[in-house]
């Protein structure tokens, strides 16, 4: 059993850590106040790998594990939440795009998803349905070469910005086992979307109802084979709500040691100027009666 | 606070290992540390509010934006309500 951190794993967090105080940080206050949607930043970060961190290599990306994910958004988290969490997102459907999509759909999306050329979004939740994919209620009936799309998802990141939707969709029976991924261009005909939320937080990023009213996508555009992308029951959906709940997990803990004290300087200039809000009561923050010396990183702040 | 983040830290690093290698208690695992790393520093960021007074409060600090951006992290990619459900039906099998 080894808890460190490669060499390897280590540069990463370097250059993440960097690129997050450098670009992401510095903008934070504004981009929440302006409700800006920092595309361009993001371009940058799909220069510095960010965006196909675990998309295999061969469409650009960097084919690294979820551990290097993990360490990276947690570091992303630290300059911006909300960005950093725009770009989970991106890399997940990316990533579900370049595994379970034919070799043709990949070549024709993966490269440009890859350098943030096109912005992806994942179409989950719905408005009466939570995030419990097996009672999802968009349908997505074969016509043809095409599958005919109708129903609405809520709380869709970046929509009506996106270029791409990776949406869970029910092609078959009811459960889990009918429902399948599929991906939607922005522009597709009968693709809508409803006014921008007005959101307590994340507001560097927008956030909208999709709406699908007789959606016409093509078949090629299905992620799996033959509609065998089952989510939950499926090793790939599995997966891949596995890896959202991380890296949600993973965004907190980066911005839970934002405010820890060390990565923002202006955070701690109250107590440097030894305001009296920021008094802080002997063991208030300690582990137990009286205060364990554990948490003295926090108490030191509040007492300087 | 410092102890709390160490432990969400673990909990997502052991969870993130376990998908790159296939571990049969991933989806428990990954279950755990979203509702763990998530309740956790939400709770650190609202504490380091309240340790920086009405500064906290002010939006001339990050402390605030930081509070709100985390809420959402509770509820989002399953709520930690779901997850219970998730670790219980895992422990279940």
């Amino acid at each position: 059993m080894d808890f460190a951190l490669t060499d390897d794993q280590r540069a990463i967090q370097d250059a993440a850590r960097a690129f997050a105080q450098a670009e992401l940080a510095p903008h934070s206050a504004r981009w929440d106040e302006d409700k800006h949607f920092p595309v361009e930043v993001m371009k940058q970060a799909a220069e510095m790998g960010f965006c196909g961190i675990y998309t295999a290599e061969e469409h650009g990306g960097m084919a690294l594990g979820r551990v290097e994910a993990a360490v990276i958004f947690e570091e992303l988290s630290r300059g911006d939440v909300a960005t950093a969490a725009f770009l989970s997102i991106h890399n997940m459907a990316t990533w579900m795009i370049d595994r379970f999509g034919a070799d043709d759909l990949r070549a024709r999306f993966v490269p440009d998803l890859v350098g943030m050329e096109k912005i992806a979004s994942y179409c989950l939740t719905e408005p009466g349905s939570g995030s419990d994919a097996a009672a999802l209620r968009t349908t997505a009936v074969r016509d043809g070469d095409c599958y005919v799309l109708n129903g609405s998802k809520a709380f869709i990141s970046g929509a009506g910005t996106s270029d791409v939707y990776v949406v869970m969709v029910r092609t078959g029976g009811e459960g889990p086992k009918g429902v399948s991924a599929i991906v939607v261009e922005a522009g597709t005909p009968g693709l809508s979307f409803g006014a921008q939320e007005r959101k307590m937080g994340w507001n560097a990023q927008p956030t909208a109802i999709v709406q699908f009213d007789d959606c016409r996508v093509p078949v090629a555009n299905l992620l799996g084979e033959g509609g065998g992308f089952q989510i939950r029951h499926g090793r790939a959906g599995r997966r891949t709500a596995e890896h959202r709940r991380l890296f949600a997990g993973r965004g907190a803990t980066g911005a839970g040691d934002g405010p820890g004290l060390r990565r923002h300087p202006q955070a701690v200039r109250p107590s440097d100027r030894r305001v009296p809000g920021a008094a802080v009561p002997p063991g208030r923050y300690g582990d137990g009666p009286g205060g364990g010396a554990a948490d003295g990183a926090a108490r030191r702040v509040g007492h300087r | 606070m410092a102890t709390d983040l160490e432990a969400a830290r673990l909990m997502v690093l052991r969870g993130a290992w376990a998908i790159d290698n296939d571990h049969p208690e991933k989806t428990k695992w990954c279950a755990m540390a979203k509702r763990l790393a998530t309740d956790a520093c939400f709770h650190i960021a609202d504490e380091a509010l309240q340790l920086h007074g009405g500064y906290g409060y002010l939006k001339d600090y990050p402390l605030e934006r930081i509070v709100r951006d985390l809420r959402v992290h509770r509820i989002l990619e399953g709520t930690n309500e779901i997850m219970r459900v998730i670790i219980a039906r895992e422990m279940a099998k």
